[in-house]
Order: structure tokens, then sequence, then C-alpha cells
């Protein structure tokens, strides 16, 4: 700017000195072999009925202690949506039999420990991270969450009313309300697709989180992990010190997949944005199919594969009417989630809806190229170092395949069965889970700012938000 | 800038971050040194070594061994704060176009793509000037101008290859390949299979000089639709901007990273190149490589596509500094939407040795359900359903706030929320915070750190963020030994200068309602 001159020299020099053709193809980079192989987790069978899940990484002076729990918010009964994450969070913050709420919360805190607790659709998880020397204490503490939670009363009203005051705001973050939305939209009367509201939430009281805790919170429904700076035996020692009191028998409850076929339509939430948030999506295969690979390849293809993906690709690169757009693929065991979505600005809402649609329902996969075929295979395979970065997410992985009744092998065999994905499979899943069937389409938006009606995608719902 | 080849600097220092945190967690630990002792000849041995290539680029190398993986930072010391005025998001801007490939990655034939990328630069300088004369414009030249523009772009699209980068990155199996662009930083960062680190360095040594602009012009509806996405679709980031506009007048930390609207569909690709040239250069850059790699040949390969590219002088940068504060602000943001308060003070940026002090203050209030604004606002109280705070808002290259974000439960008001705040901020200034109390805070801010270093692409962030703020990593354990000495004393004296009436600005989101 200022220095002109200089900066022209540099730039004279560096085309003369180095110009692009002494770089070599970025096609053909020698990469070395690469030797993954994935630590193999210990899993040990507790006397109680507990499964300890056990892998060592020793770097750090951490330990982490993750417990999955099969009781997730399908298992709220009707009318109590809410009640599964209300426990799970009044387990970390309800206090215990013997220790308060207020010291098992300085005590964490004075140990800069991080106990959290994420309650998803079918389990809960309780992810705890200690240093090494709080080992013992720190499972100790939550040990006696788990086992004998006090539920304290003025605990129990302020996780509900903190909920709550969650919910009012719900609004105030436009893509997150319209995914909450979409997905109820996709289960149906599933119970999976029941949403927690604050009038839910308001009736839900200290017996009813008594109940769910009583019916699904039981050894025999609960996988642990202990990972990091710990030794086998400490683990075990440490596990079996601290939950082997916990004795109390249980029934699992069973949870049907959902069902599959859940119709068009175009819902429609109203709302006074500068820009459309755009969902469609649909039920889909889970791990335990055989058509998860080519789904997983498909899926990449269309939408979750980074900028190259057709959707991204198109939507934002190509037309510029996106910041953000995609697909993503959330396999389960015996089913899986899959959506595609734009966030476009209200005058190109039914362009950009016309577009995903055309993408999802005719990706021609026959007529192209291997090119693009090999390149999400070779992205997916090479991509699968990455499920090893840590010790606490192998476990994790483990445990999340027992949970979905997976064989031993199926994190090992994944390379090798997205190799064999061929474009005939391609075609088929694409057919069978997005050509043939209606898919649902949610639009959050100002409709006067709308390009065109919408319902030249199926029959217009204006649905209202439910909160 | 160093001359005179990469003799490894930092033989003698390598270890002394790690060592600090084994010190600490030796002498917190009183049953298990063994065990410790033993992983940490084996693990955490394995230090950060720093070499400085001779056009001025700093490498950070750290060697470990969780998986066989790698993760890249490359960080360059400029951000938004270093654009013009009339300029906002040109740092933004220019991060996006740096996914669009270069003279040999992303383009078929460049010689014959050249050309129609020169005139279609021309040409959107011609629309830009006809759209900026305002209405009524010469709407007929303004639509032959753009569909002129949009043939040669499909011409060009010819000779392209899109998202060449991106492509590259995936199929080899990067992950978390992003960007972002700061007030004070710009950064690039990839995870890749740990044998594919010379395919990095291919690519990220070209467009550190060689980029190519393509499809720039889309490039700012992109931008424009992030900002709806981002920004205009929701209320609390409209506020965090008026709040900056508030409490800085003339600091650019006043103005919003990615541009104001008015601002980012005029955004000059000239300006863009020549900021690109003048701050994208190896001198002003730090490389954190971090994983499972062998640092002889991380260095040889770094040298080998870096070591080309020339070192530039960067011209002294011209911040204007923010006057000192003299009175309370306060700025009102009305939308159908629920209430928010944010509370800023100005306060000194490292290295003040206050900084640590801050840091520790931000723990007190907020870090963890223990910390006293959540404690008394939203258990005891109930005034507040979360409350957090930032010791270095926005940025940390120039003096920032300390910042207290805070949403009211309703039907308690903005009103009250804010005398219970301010309350408990005037109580740090009349009571010595407890021992123990302050020692809680020392333990989070060591296990933060800690806990930031499990991952490569967490460490790489960590080294390569401080090497380049303040010119050597191993500030990191400075700020730790720091730490370890503030006192009681030390945390009523920076709360009673800080937090006074004269040195606040108050941001309210009075919300009309749920819309």
């Amino acid at each position: 700017m200022k220095k002109a001159l200089p900066v022209l020299f540099f730039l004279a020099f560096f085309l003369l000195s180095c110009g692009p053709a002494r770089l070599p193809d970025p096609e053909n980079i020698p990469a070395p072999p690469l030797e993954a192989d994935m630590p193999p987790v210990e899993k040990i069978s507790l006397a109680n009925g507990m499964t300890l899940y056990y892998l060592e990484d020793r770097e750090l002076p951490l330990a982490s202690v993750s417990l999955l729990v099969g009781a997730g918010s399908a298992l709220d009964p009707p009318g109590k949506e809410g009640l599964a994450e209300l426990t799970g969070t009044l387990l970390r913050t309800g206090g215990t039999k013997t220790t308060g709420s207020r010291r098992v919360d300085d005590e964490l805190d004075f140990m800069a420990a991080e106990v959290t607790v994420s309650v998803e659709k079918e389990m809960t998880w309780i992810d705890a991270s200690f240093l090494r020397e709080d080992l013992d204490r720190g499972v100790d503490l939550l040990s006696r969450m788990l086992v004998e939670p006090a539920f304290e009363k003025d605990r129990v009203q302020l996780a509900r009313n903190l909920k709550i005051e969650a919910l009012r705001r719900i609004p105030d973050n436009p893509s997150g309300m319209a995914f909450r939305e979409f997905f109820s939209v996709l289960y149906g009367s599933d119970p999976r697709g029941r949403l927690e509201t604050r009038q839910t939430v308001e009736h839900l009281d200290r017996p009813d989180v008594l109940r769910f805790y009583e019916s699904h919170y039981f050894p025999g429904n609960v996988r642990v992990a202990v990972t990091g700076d710990v030794t086998r035996r400490e683990a075990v020692e440490l596990i079996g010190k601290h939950f082997r009191r916990w004795n109390r028998a249980g029934t699992r409850t069973s949870l049907p997949d959902p069902a599959r076929h859940t119709g068009g339509g175009v819902y429609l939430l109203e709302k006074d944005l500068p820009q459309s948030v755009i969902v469609t999506g649909q039920i889909v295969a889970g791990k335990r199919e055989d058509d998860y690979y080519a789904f997983e390849v498909l899926d990449f293809i269309l939408g979750s594969g980074g900028f190259r993906s057709r959707i991204f690709s198109r939507v934002r690169n190509t037309l510029g009417l996106a910041y953000s757009a995609g697909s993503f693929y959330v396999p389960r065991g015996g089913y899986g989630i899959f959506a595609a979505y734009a966030m476009t600005n209200g005058g190109a809402t039914a362009r950009v809806t016309d577009e995903i649609t055309g993408i999802l329902e005719s990706p021609g996969f026959r007529s192209l190229s291997g090119e693009e075929i090999a390149w999400a295979k070779n992205a997916l395979v090479n991509q699968f170092v990455f499920s090893m970065a840590s010790a606490a997410g192998i476990a994790r992985q483990w445990m999340i395949n027992d949970f979905n009744d997976l064989p031993e092998d199926f994190l090992s065999r994944y390379g090798e069965r997205i190799g064999r994905v061929t474009p005939e499979d391609l075609e088929q899943v694409s057919r069978k889970y997005l050509g043939e069937i209606k898919r649902p389409i949610l639009v959050l938006g100002k409709r006067e700012t709308f390009d065109r009606p919408l319902d030249a995608f199926g029959t217009v719902h204006e649905i209202p938000a439910t909160y | 800038m160093k001359t005179g080849g990469s003799a490894p600097e930092g033989h003698f220092m390598k270890n002394k971050i790690l060592l600090l945190f084994v010190l600490f967690f030796l002498t917190a630990t009183p049953f298990l040194p063994e065990a410790f002792a033993e992983s940490d000849t084996v693990d955490l041995g394995k230090a950060v070594r720093r070499h400085t290539l001779s056009n001025g680029l700093r490498l950070l190398i750290a060697e470990r061994h969780l998986s066989p993986t790698v993760s890249c930072y490359i960080r360059y010391k400029v951000g938004a704060v270093d654009e013009r005025g009339k300029s906002t998001g040109t740092a933004h801007f220019l991060e996006h176009l740096l996914f669009k490939g270069t003279e040999t990655i992303g383009t078929v034939n460049y010689e014959r793509e050249k050309p129609l990328r020169a005139r279609i630069r021309k040409l959107v300088r011609e629309l830009d000037r006809e759209k900026k004369k305002g209405s009524p414009g010469d709407e007929k030249k303004i639509e032959s101008l753009a569909a002129e523009i949009a043939a040669l772009g499909e011409e060009a699209a010819g000779w392209t290859k899109p998202s060449e980068i991106d492509r590259l990155y995936t199929e080899s199996g990067a992950v978390n390949l992003n960007a972002s662009t700061g007030y004070d930083l710009t950064t690039y960062h990839v995870s890749l299979p740990a044998n594919r680190l010379e395919l990095w360095a291919r690519i990220e040594s070209d467009r550190m000089a060689d980029a190519v602009f393509r499809e720039f012009e889309r490039e700012r509806m992109v931008i424009e639709e992030e900002r709806r996405q981002t920004v205009e679709s929701v209320p609390n980031r409209r506020l965090v901007e008026l709040f900056l506009g508030t409490a800085f007048m003339v600091h650019p930390y006043r103005r919003p990273i990615i541009g104001w609207p008015s601002s980012i569909p005029f955004l000059d690709i000239d300006y863009v190149e020549r900021f690109y040239e003048t701050y994208h250069v190896p001198n002003n850059a730090v490389i954190a490589v971090v994983g499972a790699v062998d640092p002889g040949r991380v260095l040889e390969i770094v040298e080998r596509y870096f070591g080309r590219l020339p070192a530039r002088e960067i011209p002294p940068r011209d911040i204007p500094g923010e006057p000192v504060q003299r009175g309370e602000r306060r700025v009102e943001y009305r939308a159908p939407a629920n209430p928010k308060i944010i509370l800023g003070y100005h306060k000194p940026t490292l290295p003040s040795p206050d900084d640590v002090a801050f840091d520790l203050l931000d723990i007190v209030l907020t870090g963890g359900r223990t910390a006293r604004l959540h404690r008394v606002l939203v258990e005891e109280a109930t005034v507040a359903s979360s409350v957090q705070s930032s010791s270095g808002f926005p940025g940390v290259r120039y003096d920032n706030l300390f910042t207290v974000f805070a949403t009211p439960r309703s039907p308690h008001t903005l009103e009250e929320l804010e005398k219970a705040l301010l309350s408990e901020l005037d109580r740090l200034k009349e009571e010595a915070v407890p021992e123990r109390e302050i020692e809680k805070a020392r333990n989070i801010y060591r296990a933060g750190l800690l806990r930031e270093m499990r991952s490569n692409a967490g460490m790489a962030g960590l080294i390569s963020y401080f090497e380049i703020l303040t010119g050597d990593f191993r500030f990191l354990s400075e700020a730790l030994e720091q730490a370890e000495n503030v006192t009681a004393e030390d945390l009523k004296r920076i709360a009673r200068t800080c937090f006074v009436d004269e040195n606040r600005t108050v941001a309210i989101l009075a919300g009309t309602g749920e819309s």
C-alpha cells in the first residue's frame, strides 16, 4: 500500500524465482503407508450387570469416565415430555442422599472436574473428566449421583424453571427451531416425535422424576467407559469399589424403530426473518442394514462431503444463494435420519427448495464417471483414522455399537464395506429412500417474501411452533 | 525477523511448558507419582520444538502418537482490525476466497482462464461503481453489465475445477478443514491422516502466495447470506454488534468482522489483493504441526515448500487507540425476542501482568456452577437463567473489555438482573476473595489448558495462538506461573480500577416479547 515499490519488486522476484511450474502436481504427492491399528477396547462384565469399557492413554494426567444409560427422551410418558432430560439434569445437580447438591458442586468445581449430562432420543450420556489425582473421589461422587440421587426439591424446581426459560427462548435461534420442528414432523406419531413444551415441563414434579429414574436407571441398563491416565487394574477396582453396592434389577424398555413412511407435504412455520430455513429428509437405513454403507457414500456425495458435494456446490458455489447448505445422515441401529437443508434469503426460498429437491430426486449415479464416487469413497475410508483420535472417543464408539447390537467387527470392517459400494448400489438406495418416497419439507420464514408459493412442493400446512 | 537458516532454537526451552504441567500436577498429586513420572518420560517429553525459517516463518512441531493423524494450524497476524474503515469485512472475505484455489490448483488451463478472470474483475468494478450511484441508477447498464459478467463467468467456469482445495483435502481423508477470521488473527486449519503432511504443505504454501480469487463476485453474495443467517436472524448477535459499536468509539473492535451490510456487496477485490499481499506473508505467520510425525521430516517439508516464499516488509499497523471512557454508555436494541444484557468494562490486554488476574476473576465469576454469578444469580436469587463472562472480548491484540453476558429468567426483569450483576461486581471491590476460591479458579485455569491439549488440534491451536500473539508460545507457561501468584489483593485492585461506572457500557436487548 504505502510501500508499493518493494511490494512490486518482491512480486516480480517471486514470480521469477518460484513459478508454479516448480510445484509438484498435488495429485501425485507421495503418501507413505500409514500404520493405523485401532487400539482394542477391553470389555469387562461387572457382577452387578454393568459393562465396563477400558482403554489406556497415559499422555496427559487426565481420565474420562462416561456412562451410557438406555434412558432417552423417547421414553418420556405421553404428556410428560421433558422428563428424561429433567431426570438427567437432576442426577448432576440434584444432590445425593449422603452429599448435598451444594457440596457436590463445590467439590467438583474445586477439583476442576467436568461432569455433563446429555439426553438424546434413545440414550442419556453422563460424561466426566477428572484430573488423574482426583479420579477416586470423582468416581465416588459420580456413583453417588447415579446410585443414591436425592432429587432435592429446590433443585427440581430450579431445573424445571431453567428448562422453561430455555424453551421460551427457542424462537431466538431460528435454525435450531426449524430442525426441532422438522424432526418432530419426520417422526410423526413415533414417541421420538413428541416435543417437550413449557406446558409439559411445567407439570413435571419430583415424583415423576423418581419414577423415571426407578424405571430406567439400573446397572443392567448402564455401560461405563474409563479411559485415559489409568491402568486396567485401577479402572476395574475403581468402578467395582464405587458401584458394587448398586444391585437394583430392572427391565429395559424396548423401543421399536420408527416407521419409515412419513409422507410428503410442506410444513410452513411463519416467522418474520430476512432468511428462510429449508429442511427436507427421510427416515432411512440404519447401521444394521446392508444399505448403510451405500447411504454413507450417497449422503457424502449429496451434501455432507464439503464444498464438492452436490447441494453445497450448487446452492452455495454456483448460485451464491446460501452460506450453509448440505445434508447429514445420523445412522442408528435399526434406522437412520437423513436431512438436506439450506438457509437462503426469503426471495430465493422456492428456487432453493427446487434445487435441493432436484438434486435428491435425480442423482443419476449410473451416468457418472467413477470420479465422484471414488472421491466420496476415498474420503470416507481415509478419514476413518479420525475415529481413533482419542481413547475416550474409541470407547464411546464401542459402547454405541453394543447399544445398537452391532457385530464386534463393525468398526474394523467399515473401510472394506465402503470400498465395495458400487454405482448400482448408490442408484438403488437413492431410488429406494429418496426417489420413490414422499419427503416432508419444512420451511421457516416469512411467506410474503417468498419468490413463489410453496404449493408446487405439496400441500402446505401452516404449523405453529411448539415450545 | 531471523536470518541465516533454521537452527532449532527451542532446544533448551522446549520442555518447559510441559514440564510446568508436570510440576503443577506432581505437586498436586499425593498418591500416584510413579505412574505419572513414567508416562511423563514416555509421552509428555514429546514437547514443542520451534524453528524460524530464513524468511521469518515460525514453525512449531510437537510429536505425539495418540493416533496416526496430524493437525496443522497456520495463523497470520492479521484480522478485521487491520482493514481500512470503509472496507469492513475484507479480512473475512479474503479468508473465503482462499478456498477458491491457486494458479495450479482449481484450473484446467490457467493461461486460458486468467484473461477471463481479469475481464470479469474489470466489469465488476464498473458494475459496483454504477450501483453505488444509487437510485435511480442506470438500470439498463447495470443489467447489461451483470449479464456480461455472468456470461464470462460461465466461460471461465469451463477452465475451472471448482473447490479443488477442498476436494484434494477431503479425498485424502482430511477433517475439520476450515478457517476463521477474528479481529486479531486469521487462521487456516485442517487435520489429516499423518501420511498426508506433504499434500498440506503443497496446498498451503501455494495459497500463501499464489491464490486466485475465483468467483469473488458470487462469494460476496454468499457472505450476504452468511450475515443474514448468523447476524440478522439472531437477535443476540445483533446485540453484540451494537454493544461493540458503543463500547469502542474509535478502535476498530467497534466494527463487525463479517462487515456492515452496506459494505459486503461492494467489497473491493483490488483492496483484498493488496491486503493479501501485505499480510499473508511468511514473516507474518506461525505454523503449528502436532501429531504422529517425525519432526525432522516436518522441518524438511516445510523448508522445501514454504522456504521458497520471500519475506516482505509489513507496514507499521495504523490502528487508532481508544480514548479513555469517561462515563457510562447505554444502548438499547428493540426486537421481537427475549431480553438479554451485556456489560463491558475496558481493561488492559496481555502482556499486562493483570491480564491473568482478569482470567482468574472471570473464573471466579462464571467458571462453573459454584462461580459467584451462577450461584447467586441463577440459583439463589433466580433472576438469571444464564450468565457468562469473558476476560478479553472481542480480541486480545489491543486493550479489550471484561464482558458479562446474561439472560434474565422470566418474570424477573432486566433492571433486576442488572442490579444484581452490579452488586456482585461491587462486592469484589470491597471483600477479599477467599483463598480457597482463588485456588479453585487456578485449578480450573490449569485444567482448562490441559484439556485443550487433549487433541492434536487443540494443542496446535493453543501453541500457535500464543506464539503469534506474544511472539513466544512459552507465554503459556508464564501465564500459568503468574496464575500461581495472583493474590486476593490483586483481584480487589483490578476490580476497583475496572468495575467503575464511568468505564461501563451496557447493551440491552429489550425484548418486545415472543415473535
